[in-house]
């Protein structure tokens, strides 16, 4: 095999196999569910439509947190606990302590309006 | 006694102890604290038992500023006065609403809730409101079902109002006390009998006498100790304002206070509640068993702290509040009754489009209709047109006038919630489309108002800060009083008729001991 070959394959197995890795080696996107991104006690008022349409707007409002790798790092810091529940909790957080955003009107926790975020952004590189 | 002031000979002079000016609420609650006294109480009218259109022109009025009624509908002129069309809806001030609120300019009144207190638990007499309770735990004991939300007791609570047996949809005060009122034999009541003059002595400070007239273009005149004008807020100023021959600028009117502080409420749809899961109580729907109604309330330390004025939320199921036209819009026919027609149809199609909604997560949405003081402002103001009524007498224009702090209060009222209902994990909330811009302190037209006029005749203790004393004496002069919401320095979040009730029994009890001391 040539070398040129070689490199190529390899470095798509290594792609292949490690996605999250190079994520996070290369563009700092921690490794995370992508399921998680869907705010579970939005869902229960909201469909799919309009937690993309949510997400758009808050992207949009903090253009500074429009990207993956900082939505995921708010979101996914901690590797070992990811869950429903830890992002639940975090929401919880944030209405005790204030932090709140308005996104159309809708008056959100911090955490639960960055994961419509990155629903949004997900949704669009799909 | 009753005498219909149109088949009175010209020129005929009415004499008694007291004279009662209006037979709306306040006027009627006083009236009746005199039945059987030994005082001759002279009680005027210019309506009489059935509406008469002329009779309404009185009222009418121009408006400038934040849109309002028309001041011909906003009222009602004959016996019982506007309790013809009330809704019932009653609930104390809190005490904060008497305190010193530095954020509040001009809101310190002058007495504390606490003295009003007694007289409260006497205005559910005429009011025929049920127990003096309006604390959560014991309607628990009335009723099941009454749970509140889960919700932090140290920002939210909830605040009762009871529902009067004499609203305006069982006919108001009229047919629960002409009769009385009619057959006592020391309360002398004339209808068509409209005040057109106030005339004082030569130094201005005791009334003389009044000036009745009424279609039939005869004049009358009317003598007595005391005289209480109970014509409603816009009213009792414009009659103030008008009897400018011997005071200039009007009676009482010295500081130029009189007409200034038009207060209203605020009632406003202002967000939506979504629960996230259903949550199951009945306290928060009318409840015509027990005639009783819950509003969300913030505590008095969290509008301290976040400098709001006060006010409560009360649910309205979303699919129809989305679906009803703002009460401002359904009311601008002159006429109160068309008014009333077209507000009452408005509802039922609202109801009916609900229907229509009957499914998924909006069946567990509720809007937020947020009832709110205003603060009080001198450019709200109550002034005379140069038009005339029939009768001769300036007509009243209104100039309402709302304040930034206004708007800022009715946005964060919505915002604690919001957030107390986040931290409860019940629901979510999203804020209607004006309220979302920070710095946006405008109104738009569809902002309703709750048809309460107050604060045209403030209370103060010097002539500099009021028109009427602490006891709702006009300043200055011995012998008028003013009873009804024109004395409330601030207007509260609850409605305002139970509060002038007991404002009216009060001043009754005062009228009765000066007449006592002085006989
Ligand atoms: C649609 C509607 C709903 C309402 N709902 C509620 C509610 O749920 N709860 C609540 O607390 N309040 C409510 N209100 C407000 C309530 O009706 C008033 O607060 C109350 O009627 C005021 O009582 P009053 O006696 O001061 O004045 P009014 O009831 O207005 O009575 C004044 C009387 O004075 C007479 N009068 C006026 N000028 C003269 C004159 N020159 N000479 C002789 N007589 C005169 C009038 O004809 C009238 O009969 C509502 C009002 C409306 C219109």
């Amino acid at each position: 095999m040539k070398r040129r070959n070689f490199v190529l394959l390899a470095s798509a197995g290594v792609v292949a196999v490690s996605i999250p890795a190079v994520n996070y080696f290369f563009y700092g996107i921690p490794d995370y569910d992508k399921k998680l991104s869907i705010p579970q006690l939005l869902s229960l008022i909201w469909d799919e439509e309009k937690i993309l349409s949510i997400g758009a707007k808050y992207s949009e409002t903090f253009a500074e947190e429009n990207s993956e790798r900082d939505l995921a790092r708010a979101l996914f810091a901690d590797p070992l606990n990811q869950s429903y529940d830890k992002l639940e909790e975090m929401t919880q957080a944030d209405f005790d302590e204030g932090r709140m955003v308005i996104i159309d009107g809708w008056v959100l926790s911090k955490t639960e309006a960055r994961q419509c975020a990155l629903h949004h952004l997900q949704n669009q590189k799909a | 006694m009753h005498v219909d002031a149109r088949k009175l000979p010209a020129n005929s002079i009415i004499e008694g102890d007291i004279c009662i000016i209006g037979t709306g609420p306040a006027g009627l609650s006083m009236a009746m604290d005199w039945m059987n006294t030994p005082y001759n109480v002279m009680l005027l009218e210019s309506g009489g038992f059935e509406y008469d259109d002329k009779v309404q022109d009185m009222l009418a009025g121009e408006s400038t500023g934040q849109r309002y009624f028309p001041l011909r509908s906003t009222r009602l002129s004959q016996f019982g006065g506007t309790s013809g069309h009330w809704a019932g809806m009653c609930s104390p001030f809190d005490d904060i609403d008497f305190e010193k609120r530095d954020w509040v300019p001009d809101s310190e009144w002058p007495i504390t809730r606490k003295e009003l207190e007694p007289y409260y638990e006497r205005a559910h007499q005429p009011l025929k409101l049920g127990p003096y309770k309006y604390d959560l735990p014991y309607w628990q004991t009335q009723a099941p079902n009454l749970n509140p939300f889960p919700l932090d007791e140290k920002v939210i609570w909830n605040k009762i109002w009871q529902l009067s047996n004499v609203a305006g949809w069982k006919g108001g005060f009229m047919p629960a006390y002409k009769d009385s009122i009619v057959n006592a034999k020391n309360i002398h009541l004339h209808t068509y009998a409209t005040v057109v003059a106030i005339a004082a002595n030569e130094s201005v400070n005791s009334i003389q006498e009044l000036v009745i007239k009424n279609s039939t273009n005869n004049t009358h005149k009317v003598r007595a100790k005391h005289f209480v004008l109970a014509t409603g807020a816009i009213q009792n100023a414009r009659m103030l304002l008008a009897a400018n021959e011997q005071a200039k600028k009007g009676l009482g009117n010295d500081n130029d206070l009189v007409g200034r502080y038009f207060m209203e409420h605020l009632e406003v749809d202002t967000a939506e509640m979504w629960l996230l899961k259903p949550f199951p109580t009945d306290l928060n729907t009318f409840n015509q068993k027990l005639m009783f109604w819950n509003e969300l309330a913030i505590r008095k330390e969290v509008q301290r702290e976040e400098k709001i004025l006060n006010g409560t939320c009360g649910l309205a199921p979303t699919a129809y509040a989305r679906n009803k036209t703002p009460v401002i819009d359904t009311w601008q026919n002159e006429d109160p009754r068309k008014s009333l027609d077209n507000f009452f149809n408005s509802w039922h199609e609202a109801e009916e489009k609900a229907k229509t909604l009957s499914q998924g997560a909006i069946t567990r949405a509720f809007t937020f209709q947020t009832r709110m003081e205003q603060s009080p402002n001198p450019d709200s103001r109550v002034t005379l047109s140069e038009k005339k009524d029939a009768l001769g007498v300036p007509l009243a224009n209104l100039n309402w006038a709302l304040t930034p702090l206004d708007k800022r209060s009715l946005r964060r009222i919505n915002q604690i919630i919001a957030k107390e209902v986040g931290k409860a994990g019940i629901a979510r909330i999203k804020l209607h489309d004006f309220l979302v811009d920070e710095n946006d302190d405008s109104f738009p037209k569809s902002t309703n108002a709750g048809w309460h006029h107050m604060g045209t005749t403030r209370m103060g203790t010097t002539p500099k800060e009021g028109v009427v004393d602490i006891h709702c004496q006009v300043h200055g002069i011995n012998n008028l009083h003013v009873a009804g919401s024109g004395c409330y320095v601030t207007a509260g979040a609850p409605n305002p008729t139970l509060t002038l009730v007991a404002f009216a029994l009060r001043l009754s009890d005062r009228i009765k001991e000066r007449m006592k001391l002085n006989s």
